[in-house]
């Protein structure tokens, strides 16, 4: 038996682990399992990739298949990480069409959690860009499905949080770049009108992603910096020393898990002061693409910061006629209610993709919560405003939703047909999806 | 391509076989890959081309077999610059000590046929006057124990034999290296309860062989240099009492 949890270290659970490396193995495997989940890197954050009967970790089926450098076609096993893609492909001009904010995530869990980037509202999620599937369906074979091929599976599969059977291989479609470099450019907004209009006015840009300071009040309430970024072209990067970078290493790693009173709103209200403050005289900059899409790689084990009790993320998406009210509710909610809520990132999102994907239209907001009894509490509250304006929540971050809080605005009985019912998830138990 | 170096990885469905190809393939090395069931390696194979852009060929090859050796290296697309066996079957002691056929299978896998193999690879090394010889073995080698005496006395043979060749070779332009890895995390392991701080990742290990290649002996990781030592010094009289 093995204690396994996810990024949150929230909930622990003890379950046996299993790490295929050949797909005979694997299919050993699951052939003879009543009740199991399919594992990534182990980056979402609750209990969508545990189950305690058996959990099937896929990061060992790591393999490239095929690549077409004219196209930017990959073929390659569900445990490749995102980071074997770029350290590979980038050299050669090419580069993840979406990617979330770590590279540590497995092609097999970007496409089970449909990933988004700070892209959205410009190009959509990560299975905008996945040709086909190979999965171990619910009748115990391996088939193969696509837009044009076995199509409701295929988008059932998007999203379906590897509910509908374990995705073995994949193809997905690169983007053609110019160079590693982002060229990033610095909003600043002073309150949450102001944060909001500027969505609007950037919809242009490629990337953007605003990092909000939860804790302002009065007229600041809403402050944020909104980062916008582009790829580079190689003929503006003349002066950098290298067009393709190379993955930074880490620099620091927590080394122990920090004490629970570190986090509190008076610390975390200093931090969020002086990191507003740094950024809002910067304005036009060129930056690496690890240092831009993966700012919180480069600490090792950040997450030991929330103490050895771990922590969980709320992402919620509202829809966006309400994103003024709903935002101003969660926000004062969280000053009066919780306690050192450290990390809060504003995205714009264009129209879904899968059946059961999280993005839709609208603005979503992440919140990271250290895991304590009281801050669960002010989750649930949050669940209620957001489930009162039609929002929904990310599953690949939810650690405490009950099924009633689910919404769960899909057709279920179809979703049935092709949902394999040996695989569960402690998350999809909790929520009865 | 032609001017790479090329490395042949025996037993390359194994963990540390597939770390070492992986480590020589990013310095460069063209790579042959030879093991039983080779189709099991497809995956492994068009990963390494796609990563490393290098040639990577795949060989059917049962290490039992040794009446097949000298045709398995003519059939090789060059003789290789380097040598390296990583095969290995682990047993299990107290099944394999009452039978007969299944401790012979522990002494040939990990003994009888690396040592043939790599004995007649370094022939054609020391006819051609270069070449370097890597034979993995195990620090299970160093003294036999209560509880793994028929997998450490075949790796203790298969040390002895690489010693031996390097007694012979090494004059003539060959290096003969024998690693002698500590617990590593891998397949055949897997059922093993290790302890951390004694056990290392099979891309340590890789990373040790190849920054090892010019060597004769190394033990990976650090620590085992000492356990070693010490198992090694302890009288046979106290020996025997000691339940290892």
């Amino acid at each position: 038996m093995n204690e396994l949890s996810g990024w949150g270290r929230f909930p622990k659970i003890k379950t046996k682990e299993l790490i295929p490396q050949l797909e005979s193995e694997l299919l050993e495997i699951l052939r003879h399992s009543e009740s199991y989940i399919p594992r990534g890197n182990g980056t979402s954050y609750g209990d969508s990739a545990i189950n305690k009967n058996l959990t099937v970790t896929m990061t060992r089926m790591n393999r490239f298949l095929q690549w077409n450098q004219e196209s930017g076609e990959l073929v390659a096993e569900s445990g490749v990480l995102i980071a074997d893609i770029i350290d590979t492909f980038l050299p050669r001009g090419w580069f993840p069409y979406v990617t979330p904010g770590t590279k540590f995530v497995t092609l097999g869990g970007a496409i089970a959690c449909d990933v988004h980037g700070k892209n959205h509202h410009k190009d959509g999620s990560f299975g905008n860009f996945v040709n086909w599937i190979e999965i171990f369906n619910n009748k115990n074979e391996v088939v193969r499905c696509s837009p044009d091929e076995n199509s409701e599976l295929y988008h059932w599969t998007i999203g379906g949080m590897g509910l509908t059977g374990v995705i073995i291989r994949c193809s997905i479609q690169l983007k053609k770049v110019e160079s590693g470099w982002i060229k990033q450019q610095t909003v600043v907004n002073n309150n949450l009108n102001e944060t909001l209009q500027s969505f609007y006015e950037h919809k242009e840009s490629t990337y953007s992603v605003a990092w909000i300071d939860c804790l302002a009040k009065g007229q600041s309430f809403g402050r944020s910096i909104l980062m916008l970024g582009e790829h580079a072209q190689k003929s503006e990067i003349d002066a950098k020393p290298a067009n393709y970078p190379k993955r930074k290493n880490k620099k620091i790693t927590f080394p122990f898990d920090a004490p629970s009173f570190l986090l509190n709103n008076f610390t975390v209200s200093a931090f969020n002061k002086l990191y507003f403050n740094l950024n809002k005289n910067k304005q036009s900059s060129y930056v690496d693409w690890d240092t831009y899409f993966y700012p919180l790689d480069s600490i090792g084990d950040w997450n030991r910061m929330y103490g050895k009790n771990g922590f969980f993320q709320l992402q919620c998406v509202l829809p966006r006629e309400f994103s003024e009210q709903g935002y101003t509710k969660i926000l004062s909610t969280i000053q009066n209610k919780s306690s050192g809520t450290f990390l809060a990132v504003l995205k714009d999102f264009g129209a879904g993709n899968g059946h059961l994907s999280f993005p839709k239209e609208g603005l979503t907001l992440a919140l990271d919560f250290k895991a304590s009894q009281k801050n669960i509490e002010v989750g649930k509250e949050l669940t209620h405003i957001v489930n009162n304006l039609g929002g929904s929540f990310y599953l690949a971050k939810d650690a405490i939703m009950n099924s009633a809080q689910f919404n769960n605005d899909f057709n279920k009985e179809e979703f049935l047909k092709y949902r394999n019912s040996a695989i569960k998830s402690e998350q999809s138990i909790r929520i009865e999806l | 391509m032609s001017k790479n170096k090329t490395i042949l990885i025996i037993g390359a469905k194994s963990d540390i076989a597939v770390a070492v190809a992986h480590k020589f393939a990013s310095e460069g090395y063209n790579l042959q890959l030879a093991a039983r069931n080779s189709s099991e390696l497809d995956a492994v194979v068009s990963d390494l081309k796609i990563r490393y852009e290098i040639n990577v060929s795949a060989y059917e090859l049962d290490i039992l077999k040794y009446e097949t050796f000298s045709d398995f290296i003519d059939s090789l697309e060059c003789l290789p610059d380097i040598a390296l066996s990583a095969v290995g079957i682990l047993g299990n002691q107290i099944d394999d000590e009452k039978s007969f056929p299944n401790s012979a299978l522990v002494m040939r896998t990990n003994y009888e046929g690396p040592s043939l193999l790599l004995g007649e690879i370094a022939n054609r090394f020391e006819t051609r006057g270069s070449g370097s010889i890597i034979g993995i073995s195990s620090v299970a080698g160093v003294r036999g124990r209560a509880s793994n005496y028929i997998y450490g006395s075949a790796k203790s043979g298969f040390t002895s034999y690489l010693s031996g060749l390097r007694n012979r070779i090494n004059k003539s332009g060959v290096n003969v290296l024998t690693v002698s890895p500590g617990f590593v995390y891998t397949s055949m392991t897997k059922n093993l309860d290790l302890p951390n701080l004694l056990t290392a990742q099979p891309s340590e290990v890789a990373n040790k062989i190849f920054y090892s290649k010019k060597k004769n002996s190394v033990m990976t990781p650090f620590p085992w240099n000492i356990i070693m030592l010490i198992i090694r010094l302890i009288p046979e009289q106290l020996f025997i009492r000691i339940k290892l």
